[in-house]
């Protein structure tokens, strides 16, 4: 996907997170969006059987955990949300519209659906420590 | 200016943190975790745009293109 249809997609996702729909919502579509990751990140470790690519597997695979067990919390609020548009009770902008408690998952799937691996961090410090031990 | 040892102990830190809350409090306080968690994930964007355009606004410039130079 090209970065501003990217970017457009997630403006879109956080306009209607802000006006009308609850960020448990939202939460549920990343899971799903994760899913697909580590699927894709599946079927592309064993075409390739490259230690990279199960790395980045197991990666998402990790995240994914993370977020299933995560999943229960919010299911019960989402359930609420969906009764009340069966009745027709159309409640208020709340407290549940809120873009900061799902903004780290929204870009962090959003990262990894790009299949980008986390980096090593390197500095510079760890060269300096590389020609100190060197000399030793 | 971050080096290699304290992004990799932020980064254990909050996720054996992150599991002695859910041991202790996962149950009493189960929304707090969702934002734990949420905080952890923007650690880890974070670390994902160290290999980007940030990369060198937070580390600096690399030492001679990553070559280092020998000694005589």
């Amino acid at each position: 996907m090209s970065i501003p249809l990217r970017v457009t997609i997630l403006g879109l996702l956080a306009m209607l997170l802000a006006i009308c729909v609850p960020y448990q919502f939202v939460y549920t579509v990343l899971c799903i969006v994760q899913i697909g990751t580590c699927i894709r990140a599946l079927k592309s470790a064993m075409h390739t059987q490259s230690a990279q690519d199960y790395n980045f597997y197991n990666y998402a695979h990790s995240m994914l955990v993370f977020m299933l067990w995560i999943l229960p919390i919010n299911m019960p609020v989402l359930v609420v949300w969906i009764h009340n548009l069966a009745v027709q009770w159309m409640m208020p902008i709340s407290s549940r519209n809120n873009l900061m408690s799902v903004l780290g998952y929204i870009l962090l799937v959003e990262m990894m659906s790009t299949s980008a691996m986390i980096p090593r961090v390197t500095s510079r410090s760890v060269l300096f420590a590389n020609d100190f031990a060197r000399q030793c | 200016m971050l080096t290699l040892f304290s992004v990799r102990l932020l980064t254990n830190t909050m996720i054996f943190a992150l599991a002695l809350y859910a041991a202790v409090y996962g149950v009493t306080y189960a929304y707090r975790m969702h934002y734990l968690v949420n905080a952890l994930c923007f650690w880890l964007y974070a670390i994902h745009l160290t290999n980007g355009p940030l990369k060198q606004w937070i580390f600096g410039p690399p030492l001679m293109d990553g070559h280092v130079k020998k000694r005589p």
